[in-house]
């Protein structure tokens, strides 16, 4: 058994914790201390063995790809999920809205519509977003429209729970693009959105 | 920064605020190796941990933006990899090391002296269940110290406590393991 009075500082010894002179006094005792010189040997070596088994490497396949191949998964099927039943109802407002301006007894062409599907949001200034490149001719939705899909410039919204839409029909066309929000805030602040889906339907 | 630069943890977290996923994936590499090997000190197999650091890391990626300063994603997410451990293993879901670790872990066969092979695979098991008996607080700190090699200060700040209390928990964990071993420390 070593000395008592010295039991923690051989912990304390092999672990690295102690200066240069603690160290050279504490081996000059061992030097002459048969069980601290035992003790001394045995904290050692448990720090070894420590270290081999705590710091081993970690075989195996990345995580990196099988990460990002999980945030796509999840990420683009909402998307193009919302993408269409916004752009649907967006659709069926503008078709309604359009279909009574025709009916009305008018020699000029149809006034600009603006129709807002509740919340009703302002597109946010582009600046704020930064588009994803799409293939040549834009991605298309399930249901065959345009889309064009922008991401918020750093620093993104802590929460991501509402989806806000503003649909807006061109004045002078039947197109209707719909801007839906994807990962908004609570609140129906545009500006705290981190995905911007943009629907032109043709 | 020069164009062959490893880009650093803040500019590859902003980069994933704005939705790239391959930033995030290059942080996810980064940090993986460290992650991996402190969720395995909680669970009973490789694939657990692997499952468990995924979690984590898709934890990070929803909870981005609350990471105040980018710069100190590290010991962010070995805090949440050691919440999500902790949760998990108080819902039952996993328990710190298991019997078949020890098995995997040990020291290959030494053909030319079975006696020793046995011995090394004795003390490996033993230090696999002295480890796995130790508080919660005395393994995080010994494998994040001695497995990552993070200095006290990164520690207390995943832990939420102070340097003396790392310091503290890193020489009860020793002291406990030297006790628990006994004997077995004495081959050489």
């Amino acid at each position: 058994m070593s000395c008592p009075n010295l039991k923690e500082q051989w912990t304390e010894y092999a672990a690295g914790d102690l200066s240069g002179d603690e160290r050279t006094a504490l081996d000059a005792h061992a030097a002459g201390c048969e069980p601290c010189r035992r003790e001394r040997d045995a904290c050692l070596r448990l720090e070894g063995l420590l270290r081999g088994r705590l710091s081993m490497p970690r075989p195996g396949r990345s995580l990196s790809d099988q990460v990002v191949s999980r945030l796509r998964a999840d990420r683009r099927p909402r998307l193009v999920r919302w993408a269409a039943a916004m752009a649907a109802a967006s659709l069926l407002l503008s078709l309604t809205a359009l279909r009574l301006a025709e009916r009305a007894p008018t020699a000029s062409p149809p006034s600009p519509v603006t129709l807002h599907v509740a919340p009703s949001t302002p597109l946010p200034p582009p600046s704020c977003f930064e588009q994803v490149l799409s293939p040549p001719g834009g991605r298309r939705s399930a249901l065959g429209f345009r889309m064009t899909e922008w991401v918020r410039r750093p620093p993104a919204p802590a929460d991501a729970s509402r989806v806000c839409v503003a649909a807006e029909p061109a004045p002078s066309s039947r197109s209707v693009s719909a801007a839906i929000l994807d990962s908004g805030s609570k609140s129906s602040d545009p500006d705290r959105a981190s995905t911007l889906l943009v629907i032109a339907l043709d | 920064m020069a164009a062959d630069e490893a880009p650093s943890d803040a500019e590859l977290v902003r980069r994933s605020r704005a939705g790239d996923a391959e930033a995030f994936g290059a942080l996810v590499a980064r940090h993986e190796p460290g992650v991996r090997r402190v969720a395995r000190s909680w669970t009973p197999t490789a694939a657990d941990a692997d499952d468990l650091a995924q979690t984590a890391f898709l934890k990070a990626w929803q909870d981005l933006a609350r990471l105040e300063d980018p710069s100190r994603f590290r010991p962010w997410i070995f805090r949440i990899v050691l919440n999500a451990a902790r949760d998990s293993h108080r819902r039952s879901l996993l328990r710190p090391f298991h019997a078949a670790r020890a098995i995997e872990g040990a020291d290959p066969p030494d053909g030319r002296d079975p006696s020793r092979a046995a011995a090394a695979a004795e003390t490996t098991a033993a230090l696999e269940a002295a480890i796995a008996g130790l508080p919660e607080e005395l393994r995080e700190a010994l494998s994040l110290h001695v497995g990552e090699g993070m200095r006290h200060a990164e520690i207390a700040e995943i832990a939420g406590v102070n340097e003396a209390t790392v310091r503290w928990r890193l020489f009860q964990a020793r002291r406990i393991l030297r006790e628990m071993l006994g004997t077995l420390l004495d081959q050489p």
